[in-house]
């Protein structure tokens, strides 16, 4: 069975990066292609700009070596003098321009893309979330599923870290790329061996980096479960309905030292991955160091050997000074490509992944008719073995209201994702018309059906929108219609934009507040709009005094009028407008009638009736 | 960091709702004064937590600033001493020694710097959880009634999401060492260059000013900006949450309601990206004219020192060596001023964000004599306490609401409207009415979470303001109906305390049995692997459980009792259990309570005829206090039309 399926094999480890690089720059092309002629434009200026400063000093210094000798003192300059102070001038004004035109653009350009890569990452972040809302519902329930999907998420975090960074360090390698092997020609011309220390220790830096990285990397989920752990706790005071549990029972001293336990774990782990980083860093120092006794001496031997001019010396050195920074931004870059890379490829292998196995193609036979059958039904939920119904058969036949009761985890809510397709039987079938539903297309099947959650809240959109379940396709008359009937548009009607009114305040603070009756209200309205072959309510367990209670059991029978319905009671009494009770219990029916039959039959339900109303039938007698 | 606190801000994926922030840190009406003394106090707010978190860190801190100040003056005078060598033309041997002076002093620096690195990295983290441990810790320690006022909520929420979200400490850490680096890199330098030229330097500074008056009108600008976008970041966070909310989850398959929230998501993406363009486009053109200015300052330095070399006009002649030295070290100087000037801008925009979190650790405190020094705790003294507790304990024999009248904080309209009754020890009491009657205000109130507007509530003939609250809470034995359980081991959370003090002391654990098997909690803990030893919360505890509601409701009833109040409060307990549980809870009342004054809220009627009398609330009023039967002869009353309301359902 699919259900039991590990996560790990449903997430593969298989994006390479490649196919990363590929699905970036799909991404790329699809969004914002105009980011690439702003790539190649940024790469001219950003090549060009610190090349120019290891220039000016050579040009500058080439002249001034030329006037060491004739120091102008005042007066009446000689040619060569006023040639040389022309020079100086024009070398400068030439540079200003010049760098003017290039730094200034280039940090003009960079700040002009920053929130263009931004919105690729928004984008990613809109990806992973349709993925989550689309895939098949049981993996939701996996909880080790969703520790894997939101470790995915990771590398849409921030700006800084995951596929944004890996984008804007792509976006700056080119230049970088093309400036280093400038200053490796220049070295390099001059001696084929002055370039060998410095590749060495852009290996060694990029190699510390990147075994630091990888360690980190492979610590991701202790990381990640440290800090949750921490959050918890942290989460616990902030979170400020634990308020008067904690000074009731004095729990605050317990729990800010579990917090402090738990910043130790976080301090010890990240200890082992700077003592990491330190260690692994010691590579590039020698290197740096080796490389820079090396060029020193080979530089200063040579001019002290009349075979390098000062300026050309001073030209080399400066060269060599920018060589080495640019290969630490280079080294820096490319790790953070490959590291960074390794986040996206998980988000990638996510978004990639064939998380809709277990759902069909099969559509939906239409018909007026409806009969839903349970075959043999069997179900555990996925990394459990407990069955929570065990061989279970029945039928639900057009027009029948049914009403399940039953006590906390007999398997009621479980039965209503079998029906509606959100689970699948482990063994046995759930027939839709004769359709099995394993073979169905999911998304025609949700359309049979209309549910009113135990205890949903609304979000924070229009009424309108939450009624019709849209932005886009709303019809403003049956919207009002079905508020009508679920008995709620008065208390809209009143506020002044009607049916455009907010739902409540976190994003308005004119927002509309509803209390738990008229929330069950408004979700009664939604599925009303939905007009479904099939209506399933779930009664509400929140405390709902006993007026309000009753208006919900008639909103309830009324949405039912004409129409195939299951109707989930906690409080076995609320069920008198069904046509037949199921009592679930131990994961199987244990009894099945009317009311009358099964108080007749002084079984289970007649027990659980007499107990939980004993004390409203002493007053009778 | 203005780019990364936005961003960071806007997008992430599971984002909490985002708290106003910057609304509250406009004050551009303080003069200039008052705003630096303003950012006085913040500054050495900010310096004394992350001293209380780490002691050593400012020192490292510092010490990491000389090293890689020291690392700038060698780079500038590397090229002055090797070109000084050639031009003086040493020999080979000592210009040898020269180079591994240089590259010495160079690797024990760049050692020194990358061992204090591995310092700053851990402590930072230490510093950024120590705050928020901090601000958990002052949570605890509010008086109970802020915990409802949207006000302190809405403080809370902005001074966490400023070090939780934007990692505020971490940005002033991070800027505070750029400031030190740079300030002493720029104190450097600025000697250096004075031997060369006053006027050199006086240039500088007025450059100074220039790119001071552009980072300052950027400043404007961003405060704006960030005013305008917090609006859609926090829509953004909202409904990006929402996308992958456990609760929503089979409502948007169910519904389809996918392209809902895509298409909100899709329209708030391009929203915050035209924002952030905007924003970009502005400090684009700041930070290309600081580009320029860098560049002219290098032009003047390098035009400046040729002149000196080539006339003795402008100055005394100065060598090629000094040349490239001043030069280089104008460069340096200007990179140092643009870093000094984003790290100060920034260090204050962390300031402001710091604000929530100042006003929200500046609250009162309840007893604040013994709460001098929080957050570090420790077993030992928990247990003291405890000790101590049990020593005076003073049992509650009498309630006496007085006239009673209250109104939450924010609100206008009165909860409860002048209440009087008596309750005497012993009592079962039953609170009834409809949704919003008052019922759970009034045993707050008895749980001293608030005081009354007006009259008195008297605990066996005394002020219950008067009483010292935690000897008192001490007798009250609750279970409210948003009761919470903690991450911890279950006999932990019915002891409310530590494994290891229970482990150690057989009676706790008999004491624990006892209660477990009352109130039947061992029905499932049973069949738990570690039984009442299983901690709670799958997400902390690998081995740990989830319980449902009806198990978490058992143990928050087993916690009640086992603290053996002298007032037991029952808040709608039996709300998440199911029929047969509940009956069970019914029955056993009497044993549960053992004798106890009890007040017990229910919508349930039928726990009414258990208990001795009922307290009938209607619109913060009471319609009556008698015993269930002489409640129901009246047939118009509320009680009667609530109880037969239920009744009618169980007819037989």
């Amino acid at each position: 069975m699919k259900t039991n399926k590990n996560h790990n094999q449903i997430i593969k480890a298989k994006t390479t990066y490649w196919q990363m690089a590929k699905a970036m720059w799909q991404k790329l092309k699809l969004r914002d292609s105009g980011l690439i002629p702003f790539c190649f434009v940024y790469t001219v200026f950003a090549t060009v700009y610190p090349l120019l400063g290891v220039f000016l000093p050579r040009m500058l210094i080439v002249q001034i070596e030329q006037a060491r000798s004739l120091v102008w003192t005042g007066g009446q300059m000689t040619s060569t003098q006023t040639k040389i102070f022309i020079n100086i001038g024009l070398i400068l004004l030439i540079y200003f321009i010049a760098a003017a035109i290039l730094g200034g653009l280039s940090t003009y350009i960079s700040n002009l893309s920053y929130a263009r890569l931004s919105y690729l990452r928004l984008d990613f972040i809109s990806d992973c979330n349709h993925k989550v809302m689309t895939m098949d519902y049981y993996h939701y329930e996996d909880a080790d599923f969703m520790d894997h999907a939101i470790r995915a998420m990771h590398a849409t975090q921030s700006n800084n870290n995951g596929v944004e960074k890996v984008y804007r360090q792509v976006f700056m390698l080119p230049a970088k790329l093309i400036a280093a092997a400038a200053l490796l020609v220049f070295l390099g011309l001059l001696d084929l061996r002055l370039i060998i220390l410095p590749l060495l220790s852009l290996t060694a830096i990029y190699y510390a980096l990147n075994r630091t990285d990888a360690f980190i990397f492979k610590q991701r989920q202790e990381i990640s479960h440290a800090t949750r752990r921490l959050y918890n706790y942290s989460e616990i005071t902030n979170d400020f309905t634990y308020g008067k549990d904690i000074r009731l029972f004095n729990l605050k001293t317990m729990i800010i030292d579990a917090f402090n336990k738990m910043i130790g774990d976080r301090i010890r782990q990240l200890k082992l991955s700077s003592g990491k980083r330190f260690r692994y860093n010691l590579f590039p120092l020698f290197f740096q160091i080796a490389s820079t006794i090396v060029t020193l001496s080979f530089l200063v031997s040579k001019a002290l050997a009349g075979q390098l001019a000062i300026a050309t010396f001073a030209f080399y050195l400066s060269s060599y000074v920018s060589l080495n920074l640019i290969f630490e931004e280079i080294a820096t870059a490319l790790n953070d490509i490959s590291n960074e890379g390794r986040y996206v490829k998980e988000m990638l292998d996510f978004i990639n992944a064939d998380l809709n196995q277990q759902s069909g193609f099969e559509q939906v036979k239409i018909s007026d008719q409806i009969k839903i059958e349970f075959k043999d039904v069997s179900f555990h939920y996925p990394n459990s073995d407990q069955l929570v119904l065990e061989n279970l058969n029945l039928t639900l036949h057009n027009r029948e209201k049914l009403a399940l009761v039953g006590i906390n985890g007999a398997g009621k809510s479980t039965l209503v994702k079998l029906m509606t397709g959100l689970h699948h039987p482990t063994s046995g079938s759930v027939l839709i018309n004769g359709q099995d539903t394993k073979n169905l297309d999911p998304k025609s099947l949700f359309k049979l059906f209309g549910v009113v959650f135990q205890e949903e809240k609304p979000i924070a959109v229009t009424v309108a929108e939450q009624v019709a379940g849209s932005i886009t396709e709303i019809e403003p008359n049956r919207v009002e219609q079905v508020l009508a009937r679920a008995g709620l548009l008065s208390k809209i009607e009143i506020e002044p934009n009607g049916i455009e009114t907010n739902l409540l305040k976190v994003l308005d603070k004119d927002g509309l507040m509803l209390s738990g009756g008229e929330t069950q209200k408004l979700m009664i309205a939604r599925a009303l709009y939905k007009d479904p072959q099939v209506m399933i309510l779930d009664e509400p367990t929140s405390a709902l005094d006993a007026l309000a209670e009753t208006e919900v059991y008639q909103d309830f029978s009324r949405a039912l009028k004409n129409k195939t319905g299951l109707f989930i009671s906690h409080r076995l009494a609320s069920t008198s407008f069904c046509d037949r009770i199921v009592l679930l219990s131990g994961g199987s029916i244990s009894e099945v009638g009317t009311h009358q039959e099964l108080m007749q039959g002084q079984g289970e339900y007649y027990e659980m009736f007499v107990i939980q109303g004993k004390y409203y039938q002493e007053e009778e007698k | 960091m203005s780019k990364k606190i936005s961003q960071k801000a806007e997008n992430k994926p599971a984002n909490n709702q985002q708290p106003k922030i910057v609304e509250e840190i406009i004050e551009s009406k303080l003069t200039t004064g008052e705003q630096l003394k303003m950012y006085a106090v913040r500054f050495r707010l900010a310096f004394q937590a992350i001293k209380n978190q780490s002691p050593n860190f400012i020192v490292i801190l510092i010490l990491n600033a000389i090293i890689q100040s020291a690392q700038i003056g060698l780079a500038v005078f590397i090229p002055k001493v090797f070109i000084d060598v050639l031009i003086q033309q040493l020999v080979w041997s000592s210009a040898f020694y020269l180079i591994w002076g240089i590259v010495l002093i160079e690797g024990i620096l760049k050692l020194a710097q990358n061992t204090l690195r591995r310092k700053i990295e851990v402590e930072q983290v230490r510093v950024q959880h120590g705050i928020e441990r901090e601000i958990s810790a002052k949570v605890t320690r509010l008086p109970y009634h802020y915990l409802e006022d949207p006000e302190i909520l809405n403080l809370k929420e902005s001074a966490h999401f400023a070090l939780l979200n934007q990692q505020v400490a971490v940005y002033i850490i991070t800027n505070f060492q750029e400031i030190l680096r740079y300030g002493l890199t720029i104190v450097l330098l600025l000697a250096i260059l004075a031997q060369l030229s006053l006027l050199l330097v006086l240039f500088l500074l007025g450059t100074f000013v220039i790119i001071a008056l552009l980072q300052n009108s950027l400043k404007t600008y961003e405060t704006n900006f960030f005013l305008n976008i917090i609006g859609i970041n926090r829509k953004y966070g909202y409904f990006i949450e929402k996308a992958i909310q456990p609760e929503l989850q089979q409502a948007i398959r169910i519904y389809n309601l996918e392209p809902l929230l895509s298409t909100r998501v899709d329209q708030l993406n391009l929203e915050i990206i035209d924002f952030m363009q905007e924003y970009m486009i502005h400090s684009g053109k700041i930070q290309g004219i600081q580009a320029i200015i860098t560049d002219l300052q290098g032009v003047v330095a390098y035009g400046y020192s040729a002149m000196r070399v080539l006339t003795n006009i402008v100055g005394s002649p100065i060598g090629i060596g000094s040349f490239s030295l001043y030069a280089g070290t104008t460069i340096q100087f200007s990179i140092a001023m643009r870093k000094i000037f984003d790290a100060y801008r920034e260090v204050k925009q962390c300031l402001d964000y710091l604000e929530p979190y100042q006003k929200f650790m500046q609250l009162p405190e309840i007893g604040q004599e013994s709460e001098q020094t929080p957050a570090i705790s420790s077993t030992k003294n928990l247990k003291s306490n405890r000790i101590d507790r049990s020593a005076k304990r003073k049992p509650i024999h009498e309630i006496i609401f007085d006239r009673v009248t209250f109104t939450y904080p924010n609100s206008k309209e009165p909860v409860l409207k002048d209440i009087s009754f008596t309750i005497r020890q012993g009592e079962k009491i039953s609170i009834v009415g409809l949704n919003g009657a008052g019922k759970t205000t009034l045993v707050k109130l008895l749980c001293r979470f608030f005081e009354p507007d007006s009259g008195r509530i008297l605990i066996n003939g005394e002020d219950i303001q008067t009483l010292d609250e935690s000897s008192y809470l001490r007798e009250v034995s609750a279970v409210f109906q948003d009761f919470r359980l903690v991450p911890f081991s279950i006999q932990s959370n019915i002891a409310s305390l530590p494994d290891q003090m229970i482990n150690q002391d057989q009676q706790f654990i008999s004491k624990i049995e006892t209660i477990v098997s009352e109130t039947s909690v061992n029905e499932f803990t049973q069949n738990l692997k570690n039984g009442i030893k299983t901690k709670l919360n799958k997400s902390i505890h690998k081995q740990g459980t989830e319980l449902s509601g009806g198990q978490s409701q058992k143990v928050a009833i087993a916690r009640a009792l086992y603290k053996e109040g002298s007032l037991v409060i029952l808040d709608e307990p039996t709300s998440a259990l199911d029929p047969l549980a509940e009956a069970e809870i019914y029955e056993h009342f009497d044993t549960l309570v053992r004798g106890q004054t009890a007040l017990y809220i229910s919508h349930r009627m039928s726990s009414s005829k258990f208990c001795d009398k009922v307290l009938v609330l209607e619109q913060g009023e009471i319609a009556g206090f008698a015993p269930h039967e002489e409640l129901i002869k009246d047939k118009n009353s509320l009680y009667t039309r609530l109880f037969n309301e239920q009744a009618k359902y169980y007819e037989l």
